[in-house]
């Protein structure tokens, strides 16, 4: 059997490689304009290629993660594709500062920072969780991880920008401050505060 | 909690607009590179959780103690004729028993038995003997879902389960470390998550905590620097070295192939035929390929026991390089290939026979 337009998520998260082979001859040019887009600027073939590769992989092994039917699929790959770019890209502009150590000696840290600096995006990830409503963690995934502005984020929630705004605020404050209480002493906490 | 790849079914991109062109022969490039790593990244995280269990002391010093204290020694195992003699039957594993440490060690969780009743290792490969017997329906072909861990890298394992009476099935395991280098002693950890009735967890899972934690010696064996090199048609094959052990022989080899072979076909696969100077012909019992590329490949292939009045060892390579099957033509009329071949594949195939490169033994 073979993959098609119709079975294709099913026999992915079935770990069938025909799938695979499938998403990528559809997903290529989606996954590759995205990545381009955010990592044309730092001229590297092999970063972006690497990237490329590890958004498939991405895919692959999170597909039982992926619900709903194979015609928003392709929102689905395109928003990992952008995270992922954009995490690459960081590391790379991370890694280009000489003075990235200094840093950490800096007492306050941006949520945005602490994101970037995550490693492991888990902690934050469950911070998140933990400490926000669903709309306000959405809000933050979308700034925070996919980099996107109010004006795009409030289109997409149909919220006015300064709505959106105002949450951002807000959202940062709670997570600074749930931080503070749940982590002092824990990873988090030495790492971050 | 729902982790980022859940959290992102909510929030759909529209990037639509930022499709770019991409070539089938990249596509094709992407996915090969890809079909490679989902291999290994299974792998590899089976081998990263076992490695990080034994990394923690604490974890390694409490399951030392769980291990001796939980771990009954099997002794009122009911004598069942020696496993490796039940897998000989075919001419594999001559001589393993004689040579093998009797271990009889019996770990019982979830109703189901489990017990290891001999190890060898030679160096490179750690042949286990067990036994599970249980009154639950584990069907035709049980798997065991959890690996013996030892040494310091990656490695593989196969293993094959036989039924030989209603509750009761005989296995060996076998597994490699991936080390380039020998190792004279390993300590074992096997821990045994489930039980499952159809390969990767999948069918009926029987969950329960079986381990096992042991010390092997390797076999005495005897080195011989082969360091030969052939080459013919784009293939180049090097003999690298020969180990000789009580019970068999372990032939270390690699070989390269030019741009032009792994450009213009699928598959390279190298096996070695061996013959003695007395007209034997020796059996492959297991062999693997630890390159990563198509473009070096590092193998070692495992033996019958060398004839003691044998004086040489005769090596033929034989290089066979195959294409995969064609699944359907683009609409341009280019062939689509699939990413397997199948055994009566009609796609295109090439043998080819290198020089023989004699050994001698002293």
């Amino acid at each position: 059997m073979k993959s098609n337009d119709k079975n294709f998520v099913k026999r992915l998260q079935k770990e069938k490689e025909d799938a695979l082979e499938y998403i990528v001859n559809q997903y290529l040019p989606l996954v590759k304009g995205i990545s381009f887009k955010i990592l044309g600027p730092i001229q590297n073939e092999g970063l972006l290629e690497e990237c490329i590769n590890d958004i498939f992989l991405s895919i692959w092994n999170n597909a039982k993660k992926f619900k709903g039917d194979t015609s928003n699929f392709k929102y689905w790959v395109a928003t990992i594709a952008r995270f992922k770019a954009i995490d690459y890209y960081r590391r790379a502009i991370k890694n280009n500062e000489v003075e990235a150590d200094f840093l950490e000696f800096q007492a306050d840290f941006s949520v945005e920072e602490k994101i970037i600096q995550a490693e492991n995006k888990e902690e934050i990830l469950a911070l998140i969780n933990r400490t926000l409503d669903p709309v306000d963690q959405k809000i933050i995934v979308m700034r925070y991880f996919l980099d996107m502005g109010s004006e795009e984020i409030s289109e997409k929630l149909n919220l006015t920008k300064s709505a959106v705004d105002s949450r951002i605020f807000r959202g940062r404050k709670k997570l600074n401050k749930q931080a503070k209480n749940y982590y002092l002493g824990g990873s988090l906490g030495e790492r971050y505060l | 909690m729902k982790d980022i790849y859940e959290l992102f079914n909510d929030i759909e991109v529209h990037d639509n607009d930022k499709k770019i062109e991409v070539s089938d022969i990249e596509k094709k490039r992407v996915f090969k590179q890809l079909s490679h790593r989902i291999v290994k990244t299974k792998k590899q995280s089976k081998w990263k959780r076992a490695l990080s269990i034994a990394i923690v002391t604490f974890g390694v010093m409490f399951s030392a103690m769980f291990g001796l204290s939980f771990t009954a020694y099997a002794d009122d195992i009911p004598f069942l004729g020696n496993i490796f003699k039940f897998f000989s039957s075919d001419g594999n594993y001559v001589e393993y028993d004689k040579n093998a440490e009797e271990l009889n060690l019996l770990q019982e969780s979830n109703g189901i038995k489990i017990s290891i009743n001999d190890a060898i290792f030679d160096g490179k490969t750690l042949y286990i003997t067990y036994m599970i017997e249980t009154h639950k329906d584990l069907g035709e072909n049980p798997w065991v879902n959890g690996m013996p861990v030892f040494g310091d890298s990656g490695m593989s394992s196969s293993q094959k389960i036989s039924r030989i009476e209603d509750g009761k099935y005989i296995s060996v395991m076998e597994v490699d470390h991936l080390s380039s280098f020998e190792l004279d002693e390993i300590n074992v950890d096997w821990r045994i998550e489930s039980i499952s009735t159809e390969a990767n967890n999948q069918g009926t899972v029987f969950e329960g905590n079986w381990e096992f934690q042991f010390d092997v010696e390797a076999v005495e064996r005897q080195n011989l620097m082969v360091n030969e090199t052939t080459e013919k048609d784009g293939i180049t094959f090097t003999a690298d070295n020969i180990s000789i052990t009580p019970m068999s022989f372990i032939l270390s080899y690699s070989y390269t192939a030019t741009y032009e072979i792994t450009n213009n076909w699928d598959n390279v696969f190298v096996t070695v035929e061996v013959k003695d100077n007395l007209g034997n012909s020796y059996k492959t019992l297991n062999g693997r390929g630890l390159g990563d590329t198509k473009i070096l490949v590092s193998s070692i292939a495992t033996f019958d026991k060398v004839d003691p009045n044998a004086n040489k060892l005769i090596l033929t390579p034989i290089i066979e390089l195959s294409d995969n099957d064609t699944i359907g033509y683009d609409k341009n009329g280019k062939p689509i290939k699939a990413n397997y071949r199948s055994i009566d594949s009609e796609a295109d195939y090439k043998e080819i026979q290198l020089e023989e490169i004699i050994v001698e033994l002293k």
